[in-house]
């Protein structure tokens, strides 16, 4: 551990009217209890936003979220208590509070996890910390002018800005203690577009775990892009037609479209589904579930992304873990509970939205790798079809695999040419079918800007996603156009 | 072990001087502000007491027991506006969370709409709407509750496998609400809440569905049998679905989808939507967006909901209205800041509705299903593909085939498409079968057309 981070571990530690010694006796107290394991986790996240919205910066708003979460298991059983309330009085009641699950005393302790060295993925402090309140609100405005300014069609631009710092220690009694300092920033420009009777929106952000002032380096030089984006995408379907009903091939673009893999596989491989087998893909590995063109990671591991993380929410290292080879079925998403249950090493998914939500297993940056398809062939591959560069997001009952997402931005294929821009709509599919019928992979790989949010069990958390273009031959269409 | 251990078992729920106490850090923070030099502020302060059990395979999985209290303050300065918001709860953040937002009202810009509601609208009589039913925490009770409901939905059929389980639940909350203006409002309720999730396997696949209730009174949740044996019934029943052709059909959403079919009405006719001229519906107040025979009423102040209430979250009072009537938009749902921004007035809306009537001539619900004859009966939406800018619907759904006015078999992986205008337009039924669980109150809906897409 550096200085800087040691130094941070204390001050949240101190923040907390807490000693490491309070820690260790009120873990040695639980697991007096008989139970399998204990683990404490100590949150302080602190964030600041800021919004203009016509052409006033007028929002601003500062909170702070602390507090611990005490968790007990024995076997299957999770005794689970936490409180914003923090000293050593408070954290001792929910020890004994999450301890009371040990009804019937428990055997199999948690074996000590090895201690594997790992990198730090960004630096910990506060983001926002370079840039000064009168920089923000310059920003905004600098950039609600600009914006203005790309097209006389805009009737309405609103900006946001956030920038947060989650400070987390885990500390268990498998030897687990660990201290991460998460930096989290993202910027989010939505525009209206009118022209006659027509009104159109497009939206456009990006973020990451990275200082703020990123965004407003080279005279803005990256979120102007951003501005333009949005212009583009809300002008440009001012002229959308109707979209298409019915089963039709589909080419997804590159980026922010694995949204489509983190709905149609991510979630059925997450730990839980396989230990519950409430997942279709439970019970799979080593049989063929997608084409095999098809090559499908989870990685925690890389720098400064929205997904990454140096250690999950229970100490373990962020890791890479395949999901999907060659369309073989290779592994799941694991979090240390449902890993010890079912004979498995966790993956470092284990996260929570917060000190006051169980962990579960999560992805983190989902994506499918490159493959050797020439983006422009594969549109014009396509007789007759849609084109989907841009979505709001999707939904999945893991169970069913009975996938949903939602276009923002997508196009008429007619005879291999991109032509009319349609209005949003729905696809739906099925991870079988859909995965099976990818038939061409773009060379064109790109992760998604760092917008993600993944929602299960009304927990959610960052996530990143990412894809080359790709074809899906043949997928459900949602339009009116039938 | 230590000493306490045993004492310290129980759950320490609110007692009774909980609202005074927190009455107290109210003003505490409002006075603070004032210190600071806000000129005007509000404050909010919540604290809430939770304990869940959950139950997989006939067993006991999870307790979770939550405590949680948070403040919020808004501070104003020459119509500048600044928020802070924190979970620590020790005497100096008081202080720092009000530093915090003078900090954000000095940078911010002024807005002439922004600041507290003119003092005669504030709500200044507080029924006692009876909402809050405290018990003591019994967990073996909870524990029972959690494990009837998982091994009623195993035991109802040997295709149910099992999945996620069951769960118990009890919520105590008190929050106030206060501002620099004298206003004042504490409001206590209470959540007791059961659900069950439910999978059924066939040979054609893996089906899941589940059921829950809630109520303010613990006696008035269905019971936990109950709860089960639906879970599974509505998992079963989408075992083995068929694809359909895709094309243009009526469709009817069930009682519980109905919801989903109007709140987007109301959400395009909401302050915020509108100022930011992000609705399909901007300008309609008292034209026609709706079918003729469809109005929706707002019944804020009914007794033993957890939805009614005395003012909206600006403190404003919140009266009955008719929203829709005959169709036509009788008012916007306005809060303090929107009104100022439609220079309109008002409606008693920050944070939203709270129970939502419809009003029409019900149909009883087998006429409503031989009347659609041929169509989509959906039981199951997927996904929120809805545009308010536009008015475009896109929406992922799942329910039964309707053959002469019967279900015929169910049907999964489908998406239904149209726009709101249309929609709302195209009703042509409502049923009488209505529910009530949450902010409306409606039967079974029938759309006179729209385009189902299927594989």
């Amino acid at each position: 551990m550096s200085d800087s981070t040691a130094q941070s571990r204390q001050a949240l530690l101190e923040q907390a009217e807490l000693t490491d010694q309070d820690l260790a006796l009120n873990v040695s107290d639980m697991m007096n209890r008989q139970i399998d394991d204990a683990e404490l986790f100590i949150q302080h996240n602190r964030s600041e936003a800021w919004a203009l919205e016509d052409g006033k910066v007028k929002d601003g708003s500062f909170s702070v979220s602390q507090g611990v979460g005490v968790r007990a298991i024995t076997g299957e059983k999770t005794g689970f208590a936490h409180t914003n309330e923090l000293n050593e009085r408070a954290l001792r009641k929910a020890c004994t509070m999450s301890a009371s699950i040990a009804d019937r005393g428990g055997n199999r302790r948690a074996e000590t996890p090895e201690a594997v060295p790992f990198r730090r993925l960004y630096a910990g402090g506060d983001p926002t910390a370079g840039v000064t309140n009168d920089d923000k609100v310059r920003f905004l405005s600098e950039l609600d002018h600009f914006t203005r300014s790309l097209d006389p069609r805009i009737v309405e631009v609103s900006i946001s800005i956030r920038g947060s710092t989650d400070r987390v220690l885990v500390y268990g009694s498998d030897g687990t203690n660990q201290f991460d300092d998460r930096p989290l920033v993202n910027c989010r420009i939505h525009v209206i577009a009118k022209d006659g009777d027509r009104t159109e929106s497009g939206t456009e952000g990006s973020g990451g775990r990275y200082p703020l002032d990123t965004f407003f380096v080279d005279d803005f030089a990256t979120t102007k892009d951003m501005a333009r984006e949005a212009v583009r995408m809300a002008v440009t379907k001012l002229d959308s037609v109707p979209a298409p009903a019915g089963e039709m091939p589909v080419v997804l673009g590159p980026g922010w479209a694995g949204v489509l893999l983190h709905e149609a596989v991510g979630h059925g491989l997450e730990g839980d589904c396989e230990r519950k087998h409430t997942s279709c893909f439970a019970g799979k590995i080593g049989e063929k579930v997608a084409s095999e063109l098809c090559t499908v990671v989870d990685d925690a591991t890389l720098e400064h992304r929205r997904g990454s993380l140096s250690i999950d929410d229970e100490g373990t290292p962020g890791q890479r873990t395949v999901l999907i080879e060659d369309g073989i079925l290779r592994g799941f998403m694991w979090d240390k509970h449902n890993a010890i249950l079912t004979g498995n090493q966790s993956t470092g998914n284990g996260r929570r939205e917060s000190f006051a939500s169980l962990t579960i297993p999560r992805m983190t940056n989902t994506f499918m790798l490159a493959g050797e398809s020439d983006p422009e062939d594969i549109v014009r591959s396509v007789t007759k079809g849609v084109y989907c560069s841009a979505f709001s997001g999707g939904q999945v009952d893991p169970s069913s695999g009975r996938f949903v997402f939602a276009t923002t931005e997508a196009y008429l294929i007619e005879d291999g040419k991109l032509t009319s821009p349609i209005h949003g709509c729905m696809l739906t599919g099925y991870p079988w079918d859909v995965m099976n019928s990818i038939t061409m992979v773009g060379s064109d790989f790109a992760l998604d800007p760092g917008v993600g949010t993944c929602g299960k069990q009304g927990q959610g958390v960052p996530v990143g996603v990412g894809q080359p273009t790709i074809k899906v031959e043949q997928i459900t269409v949602g339009g009116t156009s039938a | 072990m230590t000493s306490d251990t045993a004492a310290s078992d129980a759950i320490e729920l609110h007692d009774e001087n909980v609202a005074t106490e927190l009455s107290a850090i109210v003003e505490q923070l409002l006075a603070e502000a004032k210190k600071q030099g806000a000129h005007e502020s509000s404050a909010t302060v919540s604290d809430s007491i939770s304990v869940e059990v959950s139950a997989r395979e006939r067993d006991i999985e999870n307790i979770a027991y939550e405590q949680g209290r948070a403040f919020r303050v808004t501070v104003y300065v020459d119509q500048r506006e600044g928020t802070a918001v924190t979970s620590d709860v020790t005497d100096a953040a008081i202080r720092n969370t009000v530093e915090q937002a003078m900090s954000i009202a000095r940078y911010t810009e002024a807005d002439p709409c922004n600041g507290l509601p003119d003092p005669d609208r504030l709500a200044t009589e507080f029924q006692n709407l009876e909402q809050s039913f405290p018990q003591p925490v019994d967990i073996e009770q909870l524990k029972l509750d959690a494990l009837l409901a998982d091994t009623t939905t195993l035991d109802y059929d040997p295709r149910i496998m099992p999945a996620h389980g069951a769960s118990a639940s009890q919520t105590e909350t008190c929050a106030v609400r206060g501002n620099s203006l004298g206003f004042l409002n504490a409001n206590r309720y209470t959540v007791y809440g059961r659900s069950a999730t439910a999978l059924a396997r066939s040979d054609s696949g893996m089906q899941t569905d589940y059921w829950y209730d809630q109520n303010c009174q613990s006696e008035c949740v269905e019971s936990a049998d109950f709860i089960g044996r639906k879970a599974a019934e509505r998992a079963i029943r989408r075992l083995d679905p068929k694809p359909i052709e895709t094309g243009t059909y009526p469709v009817m959403y069930d009682r519980w989808t109905a919801p989903s079919l109007l709140s987007p009405l109301l959400d395009a006719i909401s302050g915020g939507t509108l100022y930011r001229q992000e609705s399909y519906l901007q300008d309609s107040l008292n034209t026609q967006v709706a079918t003729k025979s469809m109005s929706l009423r707002e019944y804020p102040h009914i007794h033993k909901r957890i939805q009614s209430r005395n003012c909206d979250a600006d403190g404003v009072s919140t009266t009955e209205h008719t929203i829709i009537e005959g169709g036509v938009v009788n008012t916007y749902l306005l809060g303090t800041y929107s009104a100022r921004r439609l220079e309109l007035t008002s409606t008693g809306h920050a944070g939203g509705v709270t129970n939502v009537h419809v009003e029409t001539e019900f149909t009883p619900i087998d006429e409503l299903l031989k009347e659609m004859k041929r169509g989509l009966l959906v039981t199951s939406l997927i996904g929120s593909g809805t545009n308010l800018v536009t008015g475009d619907y896109s929406c992922g759904a799942a329910g039964f085939w309707i053959e002469d006015g019967e279900i015929a078999y169910p049907v999964d992986n489908v998406t239904i498409a149209s726009n709101l205008d249309l929609m709302y337009r195209g009703i042509v039924g409502f049923g009488d079968d209505t529910q009530n669980r949450g902010t409306f109150k409606t039967g079974s809906i029938l759309v006179d057309s729209m385009t189902v897409a299927s594989n």
